[in-house]
């Protein structure tokens, strides 16, 4: 099936002719979370889709929809728990690679060098620009201005994960403490030792993406490997009135989100619900940490998932209350 | 994300920059330490974002007497460095070619006459201590890329034979802003994701494979003219000075001390004058330009960026003094300072 991510209601011209020559290879799978056996806290029966980006990106099309957000048994930032209505989005399947860097000649500035490893030492500014490299080489909207580092959200390009995308691609499904939550112990344990590179496992620097086994929703690495940067800006009481549809953050602050767990951190510090923050690096050159990455998304325009659900690939359903 | 309002109160603040380290030390005042630049030969040079275009510029110590060096109102010039006996300026040169951005490392004599190409999509240049060869790596891509570690391998450009030869360890990678010491034996480079670092300060033995981790954090090393002291930021709001021991396998960087700090603004690009007293730096509130922004041919054209003012500032290295603006221009940008010797004979003409 080709999907053409052309600008919805532009004629296609330029750049979009090249990328009506493109096909996205759909290779679209039904995956019921239900049915999955390695994520056994997975209850809520959600369908969905890995789809090839022009550029060879697996990216994997979530379907949006209702769930709890946060936590009560971690940092008090963590809390209430509460309602989020997400839209439909799609998120690379992976952290971003060293590879996909020297697809688009951006520099790379991982210390641990390899093709399939991820990107580290990313700044959040430098995520960003990378986003909308990403966007520019398949012919979509940059969501940011680099002068301001304000993000579009009405771009059909890449971006960052809004805080409440991540959780949810995070937490695929599952509603229940252990793994995506707060359990310790000897079984959650286990179970983050065959799906992230964390200190109990790693040596000591990041595995290649997909070394470890994926979540429920087939991403691999949400809870290891790098911590990732997320495109909100951080506040700590921020769930206390954090909008219930697709909220974005705070307007502005000093700081940005990051979630997920790195090679070098506990169990603890991979929950699903931990949230972080670090000073976005958008003006210092100084600015390095190996433990730094990221993964984009990018909202698909109606036409597009139109084409996509009349593929018959997936029947898109969330399950309610999760 | 930063308002009206924070932007005048970041061109008040570099304006007003009171550093903690100059607020200590108070044992000569601002007009004494004028007074006392005034009769320094030695003058800076440093890039200037005027009129939508970089050039390069000359001051005297005391900041007075400014000069347009360059005047290309279609050439980006950056990155000015003084050969060791001061006559001569290696520098980066950004011309547009068929839309696309082809940084150069040029040199010129220390009047601006006779511009001399060295290498193309190269960036980063110094020079030797003899002045008789230029050190500089070339960019890792063929696009140009503003992010200043984009580079690979280290190249030596010979001034009187034109030829250039490659450094033997070809596993240089990611170097940025490298400084030859005065010995000829050493280079101390800044390296970021490359050759097995995340981010650190190396020496490089200049005839030999061996490369040394120095162990201090930050980025930017500058070695003084008689070799024995190195200046360079440890984070992003500091300035270091050192004494460099080369009594081991590898130099070592021994009584370490901030000259300057600034929880806001931002430090960087120190430089030492010939006689080793004097440090200058820039100051400003950081952040980089867009691409396609101004100051821009078709991407960006500078790290650190053309935003808000940059002011370029000089504290004795013994620490006697404030830290004192040499430029004050609100509406310009202005870094990168670099010391160029001039003999008090020269100066006295």
């Amino acid at each position: 099936m080709d999907l053409r991510f052309a600008k919805s209601g532009e004629p296609m011209s330029g750049g979009y002719r090249h990328l009506a020559r493109t096909t996205i290879m759909l290779l679209a799978w039904m995956l019921c979370a239900c049915t999955r056996t390695d994520n056994p806290t997975a209850t809520a029966s959600v369908s969905v889709m890995e789809i090839h980006t022009p550029l060879g990106v697996a990216m994997v099309l979530l379907p949006g929809g209702a769930f709890t957000m946060g936590g009560t048994a971690g940092g008090v930032d963590e809390s209430p728990r509460h309602k989020v209505i997400l839209s439909p989005f799609a998120i690379d399947k992976y952290e971003v690679t060293q590879e996909q860097l020297a697809k688009l000649q951006m520099p790379n500035p991982s210390q641990f060098k390899g093709p399939r490893r991820p990107v580290e030492q990313v700044r959040w500014s430098d995520a960003a620009q990378l986003c909308n490299a990403r966007s520019r080489a398949e012919g979509l909207q940059p969501c940011y201005d680099e002068a301001t580092f304000a993000c579009d959200f009405n771009a059909n390009g890449y971006r960052l994960p809004t805080e409440a995308e991540w959780e949810y691609a995070a937490r695929a499904g599952s509603r229940t403490t252990g793994l995506n939550t707060d359990g310790t112990g000897a079984a959650v344990e286990k179970q983050l030792s065959s799906h992230a590179c964390y200190a109990g496992n790693s040596r000591q620097k990041t595995d290649p993406v997909g070394s470890r086994k994926p979540n429920a929703f087939g991403l691999h690495d949400m809870r290891g490997n790098v911590l990732e940067w997320c495109q909100d800006v951080y506040d700590a009481g921020y769930y206390q009135h954090s909008p219930v549809t697709d909220p974005h953050g705070p307007e502005d602050g000093p700081k940005r989100v990051m979630r997920g767990g790195a090679w070098n951190s506990t169990p603890s510090q991979c929950r699903t619900t931990a949230r972080y923050a670090e000073i976005p690096g958008i003006t210092d050159a100084c600015f390095a940490r190996n433990t730094f990455g990221f993964r984009c998304v990018r909202r698909l325009t109606p036409e597009e998932l139109a084409m996509l659900h009349a593929s018959g690939a997936a029947a898109v359903a969330s399950a309610g209350s999760r | 994300m930063r308002g009206r309002t924070g932007w005048i109160s970041v061109m008040c603040a570099t304006l007003l920059h009171a550093p903690v380290a100059a607020q200590a030390a108070t044992s000569m005042s601002e007009s004494e330490l004028r007074e006392q630049l005034r009769a320094v030969p030695h003058q800076i040079l440093y890039e200037t974002y005027v009129k939508d275009n970089w050039e390069l510029f000359i001051m005297n110590a005391d900041g007075g007497d400014k000069r347009n060096l360059t005047h290309t109102k279609n050439i980006h010039e950056l990155y000015p460095q003084a050969s060791p006996d001061g006559s001569k300026i290696c520098f980066l040169a950004d011309v547009e070619r068929d839309g696309e951005t082809i940084r150069g490392v040029h040199y010129m004599n220390a009047d601006g006459t006779g511009r001399t190409l060295v290498a193309e999509k190269a960036r980063q240049p110094c020079w030797s201590p003899d002045g008789t060869r230029i050190a500089f790596v070339k960019q890792e891509f063929p696009r140009f890329n503003v992010t200043d570690y984009v580079s690979k391998r280290l190249y030596f450009y010979d001034i009187r034979t034109g030829k250039i030869t490659e450094h033997p360890n070809r596993k240089i990678h990611h170097l940025y802003n490298p400084s030859w010491s005065a010995n000829g034996e050493w280079i101390l480079s800044t390296v970021h994701g490359g050759m097995g670092y995340g981010h650190a300060i190396i020496a490089i033995e200049v005839n030999g494979m061996g490369v040394y981790d120095l162990k201090i954090t930050g980025c930017r090393p500058c070695i003084s003219n008689d070799g024995r002291m190195l200046t360079w930021s440890p984070d992003d709001h500091t300035i270091n000075v050192g004494e460099l021991d080369y009594s081991g396998t590898s130099p070592r960087v021994v009584h370490i001390r901030a000259i300057d700090h600034h929880e806001r603004m931002h430090l960087y690009h120190p430089d030492f004058s010939p006689d080793g007293l004097y440090v200058t730096y820039s100051v400003g509130p950081g952040g980089r330009i867009l691409r396609d922004g101004p100051g821009t041919h078709t991407a960006v054209a500078e790290m650190v960026g053309v935003r808000g003012p940059w002011n370029i500032y000089l504290k004795r290295v013994d620490g006697a003094g404030p830290a004192i603006a040499l430029t004050k221009d609100a509406s310009l940008c202005s870094k990168e300072s670099e010391w160029i010797y001039v003999s008090r004979k020269a100066a006295s003409r």
